[in-house]
């Protein structure tokens, strides 16, 4: 017991409840918790009249605590200068195992805060003398809080977080520059608040609305006027306030929304957090790494439940190519894929080609519907995927759209440098023509420079200008022999006639020379031509070669062969043609002061390789002549346009410019990523709205629930290998090599998602689990990017005693417990890591947990205090039988 | 060698180049991956694709890259 009683004069007790509510708002706990609670019994007959009697049910502060000895956190604990049993707010972790185990259900449960709440004689109140709140709020004086041991020490106070700054010191801190502005102003206006400085009680009522409102931002919940609500908000504190503090506070929200004004918009926006600290709004780790955004988890999961229209649609609010991407994009989105970290990545690029297909085929691809026109022009020179991508978006905004393109079919890169094996040519046809139904004007057969120039189409009418020409110009060899063959080629010469439709063999025998994606492609490309033999000569070792594993694999596969080390000097020939290319043999060293090995050739080791065409492959830059009329226009040392990676733009003002033609050669993903950067940009300019001065955030498409899959399916489903076209077809056809997968394949797939848009991989889960409750049934090693270590959720299922605390405290709400069923089951976003039976109350059948749960909570106090009484009864059932038991126990005295 | 495909790597320093634009400054410390490596030549002096934890994928020169994975 403590040292402290308190004590209720039943017969005056007239049941009016004043000692609950005054219970409950001095805590500033939500209606329902009640820490002391009037449990009325009856009525029974006393006197021969009806009688109900009220009894007080609070906590009998136990000598020795059940609560204590179960709390597995040491956040329950008695204090030992006076026996006040309490709850320590900072240790508690909201598993509810003291309340589980008070046998007279004392400790109550707060469902804003998440944790446990027990009445405590009101410790802040009798530690300065005063009496607790209930006793005060008493109207029939029935109450008496009285001290057991009159010499009580007053020297143990409740540990209080440290010290309370004050107002000023609060408004002046600073945001890190790597944090989340919105998130920063949240708490420095909430611990502005709590420290209960602002006494104007408008002040603090305005702050009050101006905080809710962030917590929208934060929260994903924002609309387009909230930033001007909280500012004038933010005003009115300034001209209304009447003190200095309140003033101070209005200037306080008013320069963060200046400061921050970008990261606020991008939050609205986006309705996503870059920093992850608005911990609802992280963007998954694949979205995030798209060059152009796409919201991954979305998607995969659309894909996952069959709704394949839907997944389309959000993927073309930022890729007008599904289908395109979904079957040669680099996926760098895989390399960052946390389920990669467990075993192999979500196959994220395939799943998009699928339901792309699926909706062609069915006539169910459809575009979005455009908004009302601008009647502004803009002209984009380029039809590769940076200029349709700017197209397809600038037009979707209302402008009316112009593509210039030197060739007459659109595409770029795709269609002339990617061969038909891996893309075939009705793919880009299908997604092209969804632009040309939007609107999207083409002018083929048009050179830049030539046909027309920028005062030519200004005088049209065009008021900006994208430039997305890509980089077709290819480096020398700058080898003797080089300039005075026809045999000697430039890969991207030769993928362009070919995919234009001249198939012409470039030799019996050809090398080319180069050790990347458009090496492998040419040489790929040759054999397919009918070529007997094709070497690729590449100066570095097989681990250098920058060209994807999985085309390398499938060239040598095809027969394809790759002489490695291997330097060409010359290229011999007679009578006008090819016959042979003079290598020499290199080793490869790292030198003095560098950790980059080198090929250095090895003297007197040259060689021929018999041949009769050499096709060279060492990379691509822009053409520059072509923009030459354009003298204000800027470039970079490396040749390409320079513009802001932030907002494509150029040097001159209107005139934009991405994709290849910037970048040097890189990706579709970029390119698209990059149009879709300027057309934003370009409506900007067009609007006379500044341009951003940080990388836009990618947005989150849509928030929409999991797939439920039980752990055990979710480890062993594995990455489906690809199915490829038969060897011997490969070798002869341009027939497509990548089959795909089946519809079940493709489901199942999208459901080993993790879903990183909602799970942020803080990992309190786990040490909540393993640190406080010490079961240890979570062992997800996937959550640090640095150093990932093995992962099994099916461990879940054996260990987890379904206690709750891990999702009590999981900040995003990621990992649920919840009884469907008869069952409590826990998951986290959507995978079952564990399900079992209920226990129900004896008395009013409530849930109360599982037997594993009971029984672990059962063994934490079973050393301590001996359950004699075996019936299982719910806390507010506990409380009700106490009452009826006191009641009952006092009319034995009367 | 050059920088290849799937390699951990830091930006442990802010690059002279002119594809290093001001925003960047913000990378410095941060943890990423290689996702695009200059496929052509292994040019040390191209600019190549990086995916950066909670920052994006940006094009970057190498000069202020470390490998994270030796
Ligand atoms: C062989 C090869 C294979 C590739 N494989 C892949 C792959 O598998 N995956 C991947 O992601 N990327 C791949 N790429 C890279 C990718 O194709 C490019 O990065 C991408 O197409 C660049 O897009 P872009 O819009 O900037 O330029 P481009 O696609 O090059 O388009 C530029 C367009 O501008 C036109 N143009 C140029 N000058 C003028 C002018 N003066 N007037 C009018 N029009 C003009 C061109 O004809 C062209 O149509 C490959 C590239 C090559 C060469
Ligand atoms: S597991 Fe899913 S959400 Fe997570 S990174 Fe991979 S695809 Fe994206
Ligand atoms: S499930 Fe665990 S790791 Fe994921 S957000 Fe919740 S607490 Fe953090």
């Amino acid at each position: 017991m403590s040292n402290y009683n308190l004590f209720q004069d039943r017969k005056k007790c007239i049941g009016c409840h004043s000692c609950e509510i005054q219970c409950e708002s001095s805590k500033f706990l939500p209606s329902g918790s009640r820490l002391c609670q009037i449990v009325s019994d009856g009525p029974d007959s006393a006197d021969g009249l009806p009688r109900v009697s009220h009894v007080l049910m609070s906590c009998f502060h136990c000598k020795t605590p059940w609560c204590v000895a179960a709390c597995p956190a040491g956040a329950m604990k008695k204090r030992p200068t006076d026996g006040i049993v309490y709850v320590d707010p900072l240790l508690c972790i909201g598993c509810k195992a003291c309340m589980t185990a008070c046998p007279w259900g004392s400790v109550q449960w707060n469902p804003e805060k998440r944790q446990a709440v027990k009445c405590d004689f009101c410790l802040d109140r009798i530690d300065r003398g005063l009496k607790p709140a209930c006793v005060t709020a008493c109207v029939s004086h029935c109450l008496k809080f009285v001290t057991i041991e009159q010499n009580m020490p007053k020297s143990f106070k409740i540990p209080i977080p440290p010290s309370t700054p004050v107002l000023e010191e609060v408004i002046a801190e600073t945001v890190p520059e790597s944090g989340c502005p919105v998130k920063a102003t949240i708490a420095q206006l909430e611990r502005l608040l709590d420290i209960g400085g602002l006494s104007d009680p408008k002040t603090h009522r305005r702050t009050g609305i101006i905080l809710d409102l962030l917590q929208d931002v934060a929260w994903g919940r924002a609309g387009a006027d909230h930033l001007q609500s909280m500012a004038s908000f933010a005003q009115k504190i300034i001209d209304e306030g009447p003190d200095d503090i309140s003033r101070k506070t209005g200037q306080f929200v008013d320069e963060k929304l200046t400061e921050h004004h970008e990261a606020f918009v991008s939050h609205i926006q986006t309705n996503n957090c870059p920093t992850g600290e608005c911990v609802k709004m992280a963007p998954a780790p694949c979205q995030m790494t798209c060059p152009a955004g796409i919201d991954i988890p979305t998607y995969v999961t659309l894909i996952g439940m069959g709704r394949d229209a839907e997944a389309i649609e959000v993927i073309r609010k930022d890729n007008p190519f599904p289908w395109v991407c979904g079957l040669v994009c680099t996926r760098p989105c895989e390399l960052m894929c946390v389920r990669g970290r467990i075993d192999q990545p979500v196959s994220i690029r395939y799943l998009k080609a699928f339901s792309a297909e699926k909706l062609m085929r069915e006539g169910r691809y459809l575009n979005p519907a455009k908004e009302p026109d601008k009647n502004q022009r803009v002209c984009i020179i380029g039809a590769g995927p940076a200029g349709m991508s700017a197209a397809y978006y600038l037009c979707l905004k209302g402008y009316g759209v112009r593509v210039i393109e030197a060739l007459p079919t659109a595409g770029g890169m795709m269609l002339l440098g990617i061969p038909r094996y891996r893309l075939p040519c009705r793919i880009i046809d299908l997604e092209v023509s969804m632009l040309e139904e939007l609107g999207v004007d083409f002018h083929f057969d048009t050179f830049f420079g030539k046909d027309v120039t920028l005062d030519s189409l200004t005088a049209e009418g065009f008021e900006a200008f994208f430039f997305a020409i890509g980089a077709h110009n290819s480096f020398k060899l700058n080898i003797p022999g080089e300039p005075d063959y026809p045999d000697v080629i430039q890969a991207i010469d030769l993928l362009r006639r070919v995919a234009l439709g001249d198939w012409k063999i470039p030799g019996q025998r050809v090398v080319v020379i180069g050790g990347g994606n458009v090496a492998i492609d040419a040489a790929r490309t040759c054999l397919r031509l009918g070529c007997k033999e094709v070497i690729m000569a590449y100066r570095r070792e097989r681990s250098d070669m920058p060209a994807d594993v999985e085309e390398v694999e499938q060239a040598a596969e095809e027969g394809v062969k790759i002489s490695f080390l291997t330097i060409p000097v010359e290229i011999i020939g007679r009578g006008g043609r090819v016959t042979a290319l003079r290598c020499v043999q290199a080793a490869s060293i790292i030198q003095e002061g560098s950790s980059r090995k080198v090929p250095v050739p090895i003297e007197g080791s040259d060689y021929l390789i018999e041949t009769d065409a050499v096709i060279s492959a060492i990379g691509q830059q822009v053409d520059q002549d072509c923009l030459s009329s354009i003298p204000r226009l800027k470039w970079t040392r490396r040749n390409t346009i320079f513009a802001s990676l932030v907002n494509m733009k150029t040097s001159v003002p209107g005139v934009f410019a991405a994709g290849d033609a910037v970048s040097g050669p890189a990706t579709v993903i970029e390119a698209i990523g990059g149009g879709k950067r300027a057309a934003d940009a370009i409506e900007r300019y067009l609007s006379e709205i500044p341009q951003p001065r940080i990388p836009p955030v990618p947005v989150r498409r849509g928030r929409i629930e999991w797939i439920e899959v039980p752990a055990k399916v979710k480890m062993e489903l594995k990455r489906p290998v690809m199915t490829l076209l038969p060897i011997n077809r490969r070798r002869k056809t341009f027939q497509q090599v990548e089959i795909g997968y089946s519809e079940k394949m493709v489901r199942q797939e999208a459901a080993r998602c993790l879903r990183c848009d909602i799970c942020t991989r803080c990992g309190r889960c786990m040490e909540i689990c393993r640190d406080m409750i010490k079961v240890n049934a979570l062992k997800m090693g996937y959550l640090d990017f640095d150093r990932p270590v093995p992962t099994d959720f099916s461990i879940a299922e054996v260990r987890c005693i379904l206690c709750g605390a891990c999702a009590v405290n999981c900040p995003t709400g990621a990992m649920r417990m919840e009884d469907r069923h008869g069952e409590r089951i826990l998951s986290l976003c959507g995978t079952i890591l564990n399900r079992q039976s209920l226990i129900y109350c004896q008395s009013c059948g409530a849930a109360m947990g599982t037997a594993g749960y009971l029984s672990y909570i059962r063994n934490r106090h079973q050393p301590l205090i001996q359950v004699t009484d075996p019936r299982t009864r719910c806390f507010d059932c506990s409380r009700k039988a106490m009452a009826a038991y006191t009641t009952s126990r006092l009319r034995q005295y009367e | 060698m050059g920088f290849r495909k799937g390699q951990k790597i830091e930006i442990y320093k802010k690059s002279t180049d002119d594809g290093w634009e001001s925003f960047m400054d913000a990378f410095i410390g941060t943890h990423g991956i290689i996702t695009d490596p200059d496929t052509a030549i292994n040019d040390s002096d191209a600019l190549i694709e990086v995916s950066l934890v909670g920052k994006g994928t940006f094009r970057i020169p190498q000069d202020c890259l470390r490998c994270l994975d030796q």
